[in-house]
């Protein structure tokens, strides 16, 4: 039997708790901007007092300590069930403490996307040489988008460099997701002689760290002869990735092995040969799974920006990702028309990422191999 | 995981079905001695087109992978200068590892590697943390919300979908001297306006920090909230019941049941981070832009590991060459690898998988 002190007392505690919340709420922001403000002052070299610089080393550890250590008992302190099981869902107001750090938090996301945005809808005079305002002062102009598309300085125009991350990110996932698909059917349906070993022996690739072959795949490729001027299109990039990946193979091959043999057994028994099976089969039913990895993975090429850095080296052939990086290291190319070309870069991404949300997701929490 | 069950399925089996090895794509062994002759060898070669199935992503493996990989043990012994030509290079044994840990290239006299992994490693020990904390904290709030769960989800994971490029654009806008964001609102609160990028070099760390820090916010925010959407509520009620105070609950129900997803990030953020090379390569930029001035001491001076090997290569600065850029490959693979061991050593204490 619950007494009706109990009861209270778990009110008690519960009000208790949510003033501790309060606290923490308004507590954490300002023990941050105490850890970057003495971590600024830190730095500075040109500190007025003798001893300010390490004593502001001495805080911002401080305080650095603090705000995680705090972070974390905050979490602590949102087991909110007990107040659950005994309030009954009366009094149901928008739980303040909630909803607020996260408006807080999301605001602070959006908050570069916001201003690259409305850097690239400024006048170029404007974002260029008067001070930063969040709503741009001389109206809303689109001059940049024309003028960054119009671009073409050391022979780099941003059209020609959308299409070639467009190709480079599109026709090696395709091409690839088959070829995994192809392998990962092989691996969980059709047996032969040292697959398990070879497909563990496969899994144990992914352990070495990629930095290992930037160097050499540098050398091989110029050995082979890739790298030569006057490929139309660049070889080390597009060729590689069309053999498949071994994430995606393992990915596949779990849930393959989750469609029922009978299927393919009844398909046998009409005639159907190891290949017919292949193309009816199992890529119409991987279809969500295949769509998951070929999100994933064009949106991993389409963003990848150390491999074409390196393997391309003709300004008509760059990415979109290289060619923002030369743009801007270029001093007469505007402030809006460089936001202008990075909102370009972001429509593809952003757009495949509204449109495919859900399958993003939980592709991502799947292929971290985890439940949920 | 997924893969033992399936070896446990295949074991036990259902009473009625044939495994499916069992079952071959061609008919039943027919009787006769020259007829078991010739159907075993086209057995062998059912075997070779179930083989060749796989073939794509292990020939792609043996020449993109295995390849590269046997060649850069090879190119670390050897001395290759400016020309990634195999015929010219020198075998010159362990110079190339001698002069990554005195710190000086023997040909060029030019330091970087030590700064380089300070860097780095401050980085790492900044960025772990923070992330991981920050992370626990959304993905807490984001699981109490029963409106806005998939748009908080969704508005939080968008810069991990976004490029490293366009982000460390918009943030070089924002940390500019004179125009950005930053020194605005510095500016107008009194302080003085702070050199982010092109002061000193822990400031420009300090800012590529920051930056890593809100784009790894959403992945990790993400993880976390699937894994604690998945914890079992009868946990929570039992313990409400037995009267446990929430530090208790924490510790001993909350962060148990979510640390294999802890430490699978930890170990990928760890791996990843001692990596970064995008990041601190857009910020940095090149002289001018916004008119940030060169660096006093050249390219190196911003450069995590990475992006110092990739100097090498490409010689932006005088190139070491590539030789000696796979020999800092390997150390940084060494290394990588001993802190994975270490993590995973360590994490069999803390990690509980059975929850």
């Amino acid at each position: 039997m619950i007494s009706d002190t109990f009861v209270q007392e778990r009110k008690d505690v519960c009000k208790a708790k949510k003033a501790f919340k309060a606290t923490y709420g308004v507590a954490i922001p300002i023990l941050l901007l105490i850890t970057l403000i003495s971590g600024i002052l830190s730095m500075l070299d040109s500190a007025p007092g003798k001893h300010t610089k390490l004593i502001a080393i001495i805080v911002f550890a401080v305080t650095f300590a603090a705000s995680v250590a705090l972070i974390v008992l905050n979490n602590v302190f949102s087991q909110d069930v007990n107040y659950k099981m005994y309030e009954h869902k009366i009094n149901r107001k928008l739980p303040l403490s909630t909803y607020l750090p996260l408006t807080l938090l999301t605001i602070l996301i959006i908050v570069p996307f916001y201003i690259l945005f409305i850097t690239s809808v400024k006048k170029s005079a404007e974002a260029d040489y008067m001070d930063f305002s969040w709503w741009p002062r001389q109206g809303f102009h689109f001059d940049a988008y024309l003028g960054a598309l119009q671009t073409n300085l050391y022979g780099i125009n941003l059209l020609v460099s959308f299409g070639n991350s467009m190709i480079y990110a599109v026709i090696p996932c395709l091409v690839g997701l088959i070829s995994s698909a192809a392998a990962a059917y092989g691996y969980s349906k059709l047996p032969f002689r040292g697959s398990k070993f070879l497909f563990q022996a496969l899994l144990l690739t992914i352990m070495l760290p990629g930095c290992v072959t930037i160097s050499s795949s540098y050398v091989l490729f110029d050995t082979i002869g890739w790298l030569k001027e006057g490929f139309p299109i660049s070889l080390p990039l597009f060729v590689p990735a069309c053999f498949g990946g071994i994430g995606t193979v393992m990915f596949l091959k779990e849930y393959y092995a989750g469609i029922p043999d009978d299927l393919i057994k009844a398909a046998q028994i009409d005639g159907a040969g190891k290949l017919r099976i292949f193309f009816s089969f199992m890529l119409p039913l991987g279809t969500p799974a295949l769509i998951a990895q070929f999100i994933l993975g064009f949106v991993g090429r389409f963003n990848d920006y150390m491999g074409p850095l390196l393997y391309i080296n003709e300004a008509s052939q760059y990415t979109l990702q290289v060619a923002l990086r030369f743009l801007d290291s270029d001093p007469n190319s505007g402030r809006a028309n460089m936001a202008a070309a990075g909102m370009i870069a972001l429509v593809p991404v952003m757009v495949l990422y509204f449109i495919f949300q859900k399958k993003i997701l939980s592709g991502i929490s799947m292929s971290s191999g985890l439940k949920g | 995981m997924e893969l033992q069950s399936m070896q446990q399925a295949e074991e036990v089996g259902t009473a009625q079905e044939m495994p499916l090895e069992e079952v071959d794509f061609l008919p039943a062994d027919p009787p006769s001695p020259a007829a078991r002759k010739r159907s075993s060898a086209r057995k062998g070669l059912d075997e070779l087109g179930n083989f060749a199935f796989t073939l794509g992503p292990t020939l792609g493996f043996l020449f993109f992978g295995a390849i590269p990989l046997v060649l850069s043990i090879f190119m670390s012994f050897t001395e290759m200068l400016n020309v990634p030509d195999l015929s010219l290079a020198k075998f010159v044994g362990l110079q190339n590892y001698i002069s990554i840990f005195k710190d000086v290239n023997i040909n060029t006299g030019v330091k970087g590697v030590y700064s380089s992994a300070y860097k780095t490693t401050f980085a790492l020990l900044l960025i772990v943390p923070l992330s991981l904390a920050l992370g626990l904290y959304v993905a807490q709030l984001i699981n109490k919300v029963t409106k806005g769960q998939k748009f908080f989800r969704s508005v939080f994971f968008i810069p991990y979908v976004c490029s490293a490029a366009v982000i460390s654009l918009s943030f070089r806008m924002m940390y500019d001297y004179e125009f950005g964001v930053l020194n605005d609102i510095l500016s107008a609160m009194g302080f003085a306006k702070y050199h982010w990028l092109n002061g000193t070099k822990w400031g420009f760390l300090m800012s590529t920090i920051i930056m890593c820090v809100w784009s790894g916010i959403g992945y990790t925010a993400v993880l976390f909230q699937a894994a604690l959407a998945n914890v079992d509520k009868t946990y929570y009620e039992a313990a409400s019941v037995d009267g446990a105070s929430d530090m208790v609950v924490f510790w001993r129900i909350t962060f148990p049941a979510i640390s294999p997803t802890t430490g699978y990030l930890l170990t990928m953020r760890i791996i990843g981070c001692l990596q970064i090379m995008t990041e601190t390569h857009m910020l940095a930029g090149t002289d001018g832009g916004y008119g940030i001035p060169v660096w006093p001491g050249g390219w190196w001076v911003s450069d995590t590991i990475v992006t110092h090997m990739y100097n090498m290569i490409n010689g932006w600065v005088s190139s070491y060459g590539y030789g000696i850029a796979s020999a800092c490959a390997w150390v940084l693979a060494a290394v990588i690898m001993l802190i994975t061991q270490i993590n995973f050593r360590l994490q069999r204490r803390w990690v509980c998988y059975d929850f």
